[in-house]
């Protein structure tokens, strides 16, 4: 979409706009630019927050069982409902906030984190490292991810750190593939070929030079994976593979409720519900931000 | 073009093997041994287990010999069509993936065939409509089911059909041979979840490989010459936007056959997926070893054909 009328309309924007505008107006021109992007960033930030202060919010203790309220449907003092342990949905999903973010992130950082450095590495040096690098990466790709990750889980046991580790499996081969491509363009630039010139060693240019340029894809990479992790981890959850009590997943809230669906709808509902609007957030986001950082990208 | 398929070859086998022995150590660095576990938990303490019930244990299972050995073992008969036998019943393993590879694929396929009839029109819509609120809707919707857990959405799915219609999808299935009517009712719902999903991605790419076409010099010359919309569409647009789309279409199948784990799992279809976690809770290990080499070679293979035939399309992949 990158049509010449658009981006002349950007620069002239660009210089338009108040150099110090309030930061009030900056969001509503974002807005205006991007109205799914800003929704995917205040989704996400909005999930953040939750996690945060989980404690806070929750009415009730996540864990607290109330046997007088069993499978009561949502009202003024149980927002969700109550499931069948009579404990309140909605302080559950609170609390599972923390969960989902942090099985999540952590899961993103070590996959992304590996997958770059491997990535900077191989499309750094190229020929025979790189080949090698490539064919673990076709190899690590050729399993359907719910695959690769519940034969960990199934080997290792279905520990917070075997899942997280599990779903950073699957994240890791995309991450060397983005880095390596950028990498590949970096190296071809002026001031690399400046930095050998004046002697700098490889390690230097690939840590001055390089990896700051892969700030971007690196970004873009891990917020488009922030979904696919937590959907991978509901799936594990479903199967019965996934982080085990006593933690609040969203994914095995779900999995426990099906055998009440009938009954208790909405435990079955609000949990969904809330996976689906936080993958929803980090979709949006992670496509906003690669139309800021890579405007070729635009429209695909 | 033959030296570009001999080379992609050349890089399949390889990484064949590396798939196979990687599964192969997955599953073999687990602590303890199975033999042992089998003996000692099933027999009565005083009987006496001697060092040959331990050999013969575990020649029956396979775990003879240094574990070079029983890979070598494993990928020579793998290569050669078997799959080594199941510990749970005995049973080789070939022949219990074979009727629930069909179930998988009948499964993929009518998944695939629903993801394309909405995907197809919906992208070309989008792209036609072109930042306008049809296209936002498109691509909210498809993000939505991209973004919800499919067990989510079939178990609320069937909660909607129960009140509203008090039908439930049956419990058993039936080869379309010998029931067509129940193997439909059977298959249609997680199809049709399976397939919405698989529509978002397929649907962004229509749109975006219409767009890409609609800029070309001869679509332009068309509507130049005035032609009606319709036709330029039709004619010059879609012929050449959806061939990769199509492509894909045909090997999604294909690679949804390892993705249907979760679904197959929801509505009790007796998949290949269903049978992996079947050999996971009972840790049958010949029967998970197989089944993901399996799924890993396929999914290889397909991307292989992929590559292959870009390169017929687009002769510069051959140079690079």
């Amino acid at each position: 979409m990158a049509s010449s009328s658009e981006i002349n309309r950007d620069q002239i924007g660009d210089l338009t706009m108040p150099r110090r505008a309030s930061m009030l107006s900056q969001m509503g021109f974002y807005f205006r630019r991007k109205p799914l992007g800003a929704i995917g960033v205040l989704i996400v930030a909005f999930v953040a927050i939750v996690a945060l202060f989980a404690p806070w919010i929750a009415p009730f203790e996540y864990q607290a069982q109330n046997y007088d309220a069993i499978n009561v449907a949502p009202n003024l003092t149980h927002f969700f409902g109550t499931d069948n342990f009579g404990r309140d949905s909605f302080s559950r999903i609170v609390a599972g906030a923390r969960i989902s973010l942090l099985v999540g992130f952590a899961a993103v950082i070590v996959g992304t984190g590996l997958g770059a450095m491997l990535g900077l590495f191989s499309g750094y040096y190229m020929g025979k490292f790189d080949a090698i690098v490539q064919r673990l990466v076709d190899m690590w790709m050729s399993f359907p991810d719910l695959i690769l990750a519940l034969t960990v889980v199934a080997v290792f046991g279905n520990t917070l750190t075997n899942v997280i580790l599990a779903i950073a499996a699957t994240i890791m081969p995309r991450g060397v593939r983005v880095i390596r491509a950028s990498t590949i363009g970096l190296r071809e630039t002026d001031y690399v070929t400046a930095a050998h010139a004046i002697g700098a060693s490889s390690t230097r240019i690939i840590l001055r030079h390089i990896l700051p340029n892969t700030v971007a894809p690196f970004l873009i990479i891990m917020s488009s994976m922030f979904g696919t992790a937590i959907l991978t981890e509901a799936g594990l959850s479903y199967l019965g593979l996934g982080i085990s009590e006593p933690f609040p997943s969203w994914g095995r809230m779900v999995t426990v409720a099906a055998q009440y669906a009938v009954t208790a709808p909405w435990i079955v509902i609000f949990p969904g519900l809330a996976i689906m609007f936080t993958v929803m957030g980090f979709a949006f986001a992670g496509d906003a931000l690669r139309d800021i950082f890579d405007p070729r990208l635009r429209g695909e | 073009m033959r030296n570009y398929i001999i080379r992609r070859l050349a890089l399949f086998i390889p990484t064949a093997f590396g798939v196979s022995l990687f599964i192969f150590m997955m599953l073999h660095v687990i602590p303890g041994d199975y033999a042992t576990s089998l003996l000692l938990s099933g027999t009565d303490r005083t009987i006496e287990v001697t060092e040959e019930d331990f050999e013969r244990v575990r020649k029956r299972l396979g775990l003879d010999g240094s574990l070079p050995e029983q890979y070598l073992r494993w990928v020579g008969n793998f290569a050669r069509g078997d799959f080594g036998t199941s510990w749970t019943n005995r049973r080789p393993v070939l022949d219990r993936m074979k009727p629930r590879l069909l179930v998988s694929a009948e499964l993929a396929f009518l998944a695939v065939l629903i993801a394309v009839v909405i995907a197809i029109p919906g992208g070309i819509l989008a792209a036609a409509r072109r930042d306008t609120w049809v296209d936002y809707v498109f691509r909210v919707v498809s993000i939505g089911f991209e973004s919800a857990p499919n067990f989510w959405l079939a178990l609320l799915t069937i909660l909607v059909l129960l009140a509203v219609f008090g039908w439930l999808p049956p419990l058993e299935y039936k080869p379309p041979w010998v029931d067509p009517w129940t193997n439909f009712q059977t298959l249609f719902l997680p199809a049709i979840i399976v397939g919405a999903r698989s529509s978002a991605g397929m649907l962004r790419m229509t749109r975006s490989s219409v767009l890409e076409v609609m800029r070309e010099d001869y679509v332009r010359t068309a509507d130049a010459k005035g032609l009606k919309r319709p036709r330029v569409l039709f004619v010059h647009v879609l012929r050449n936007a959806l061939l990769p789309v199509i492509t894909l279409a045909g090997f999604e199948v294909v690679i949804l056959m390892g993705g249907l784990v979760v679904i197959e799992q929801v509505f009790n279809v007796p998949g290949i997926g269903k049978l992996l976690i079947q050999g996971i809770s009972g840790r049958d290990y010949p029967v998970v070893q197989a089944i993901v080499m399996f799924v890993a070679v396929i999914v290889l293979v397909a991307n292989l054909l992929v590559d292959i035939l870009y390169s017929v399309f687009d002769p510069r992949i051959r140079y690079s």
